[in-house]
């Protein structure tokens, strides 16, 4: 599979009618002016700044909530090697990961925003057709979630998914399936989405990824048995032998730390892992690029 | 004799279970339908007074459609004899017709397994979003659920079928349908409260209206689902 770089992936999405909310593009900016951003977004609006590489990278610079201004003299500080994609601030309610392949689409979804180090459980719903199947594997227990408004910045609150969230999602998926299924057959290959829900702009993709988890990992069809594993709660321990269960954390901002321990479990020969989080969520989709089959530790 | 379901608790052996069992549910605060009950040795003697009763639980509740159902010996421990209990639903509410019908087609030994401790329910029949049948034990809740009134305890391929043990949860829905998580959180502490007070694993069927379980009937399980053999 080919990696795809933000801006492609954008063009991607608006090509095939997948974008929902404003996106300006500036391609490797130096002199982008608050004025621009004002005739685009509106004199008051408050802005998200993502970043995108030329390839599929994660965990680039980010500005979240800035003023026109703010935002205009963040981009031009940007090193040459970064684009700049602008689009409107608005909090995140909930977030998901889609997984799209031939007639089934697979989502994970957790309350508030779903980044790296965010350990959450989700809700997995299964969609084939008209048949759906959800698990559940905390069911009834509100998870600590994280947000992020303009008054409190990032903070953390009791939340779970509920059935508002699954409608949303089964509802976006079915009336977009033919601009999936389009989007599936031009990129040549099985494709995964990572959506924000807000309040104004509803489901929202916000980037595309090129690799997913097999479509077995979905479908139960996995027959081999599950193995011993042994537990590995940071990611400074030492790296036994054979599958793993993850239980570790690592921040946004912890790229680093990230890129040296997929390092070291590949050295450590680790071949197989099983993870409390999503299957779709960062840490799983950078250790499926490194090599690693990632399995749920939830049977 | 008759007996507003809602407002007294009814002994099983005047009233049968299904309606003896549902008065406890009501007087546990977990919604039922309103229901009027008339005593089978009662309509045996004479209907006039069914009439006047019926008539004036109708003009109390405005049920826009009633369901008739029998009241007897079923619903036992060992036995639930599911479905032998008579149902007739979309009945309209007027008391002159439901009192001839309930005189005519259920006061009978067939029905009632003879007239003594036995009763018949004159029900407000909802009309709600799904319905469905959930069992329950200890920790574990099965559940299948249709659009129709009767579509499970019919035998009709549910849309929803959902399986909670412990804290995972697994639903399949076909049709369009969503599952409901909320549904599915509501009958699991329903279940939990009547097998509670019962002192037994319940069957129970129920009606969801979007926002609340209305338990229809609780029974015991009599016999161990597939699902739960290993």
């Amino acid at each position: 599979m080919n990696d795809m770089g933000k801006f492609e992936a954008i063009t991607a999405l608006e090509n095939h009618g997948l974008l929902c909310m404003p996106v300006s593009v500036f391609r490797h900016p130096a002199s982008v002016t608050s004025r621009q951003l004002r005739d685009q977004f509106g004199r008051d609006a408050h802005l998200v700044v993502r970043t995108g590489a030329d390839s599929e990278e994660r965990n680039l610079l980010r500005l979240v909530g800035a003023t026109v201004e703010a935002a205009a003299e963040w981009i031009n500080e940007l090193p040459p090697s970064l684009s700049a994609l602008v689009q409107p601030y608005d909090q995140v309610l909930f977030s998901v990961e889609l997984a799209v392949y031939d007639g089934l689409e697979a989502a994970e979804i957790i309350p508030g925003i779903w980044e790296l180090d965010n350990q959450l459980t989700p809700i997995v719903v299964g969609i084939q057709g008209d048949r759906v199947g959800l698990t559940a594997l905390n069911f009834g227990t509100a998870q600590t979630a994280r947000f992020h408004d303009l008054v409190r910045g990032h903070y953390e609150s009791p939340a779970q998914v509920d059935d508002w969230q699954v409608a949303t999602v089964m509802e976006w998926v079915r009336g977009r399936r033919r601009d999936l299924a389009a989007l599936r057959r031009d990129l040549g290959h099985s494709f995964g989405l990572k959506l924000h829900y807000s309040t104004r702009f509803g489901l929202s993709p916000q980037n595309l990824r090129s690799t997913v988890p097999h479509r077995e990992t979905w479908t139960g069809n996995q027959s081999s048995p599950r193995p011993a594993v042994a537990v590995l709660t940071s990611t400074n321990e030492p790296i036994p032998s054979g599958p793993l269960l993850l239980d570790v954390s690592l921040a946004r901002e912890q790229h680093a730390q990230l890129t040296g321990f997929l390092s070291r479990l590949r050295k450590a020969g680790t071949s197989e892992v099983y993870l409390r989080s999503g299957l779709l969520s960062h840490l799983a989709i950078n250790l499926r690029e490194a090599g690693i089959t990632v399995r749920s530790a939830h049977g | 004799m008759v007996a507003d379901l809602l407002t007294q608790e009814l002994e099983p052996e005047r009233w049968g279970f299904k309606a003896a069992r549902l008065s406890e549910v009501a007087a546990l605060g977990i919604p039922v339908p309103p229901a009027l009950c008339l005593r089978a040795d009662a309509l045996v003697r004479g209907t006039a007074e069914a009439v006047n009763a019926t008539g004036t639980w109708l003009r109390l509740y405005r049920p826009r459609r009633v369901v008739i159902r029998t009241s007897a010996h079923e619903d036992l421990l060992e036995s639930a004899q599911a479905g032998r209990t008579v149902t007739v639903l979309n009945c309209p509410p007027d008391a002159s017709a439901l009192v001839r019908a309930i005189d005519q087609e259920f006061v009978t030994e067939k029905n009632l397994g003879g007239v003594a401790g036995a009763c018949v329910l004159v029900q407000e029949q909802v009309d709600v979003t799904l319905y469905g049948v959930a069992f329950s034990r200890e920790g574990r809740v099965l559940v299948e659920a249709t659009r129709g009134p009767d579509g499970v305890t019919g035998g009709r391929i549910p849309q929803v079928r959902a399986r909670v043990e412990g804290e995972r949860l697994a639903v399949n829905a076909n049709g369009q349908t969503i599952p409901s998580l909320a549904l599915i959180r509501r009958l699991r502490r329903v279940c939990r409260l009547l097998a509670e007070h019962f002192g037994f694993d319940v069957d129970v069927e129920w009606a969801w209206t979007g926002a609340s379980v209305i338990v229809l009937q609780v029974r015991p399980v009599t016999g161990e689902p597939l699902e739960w053999a290993s």
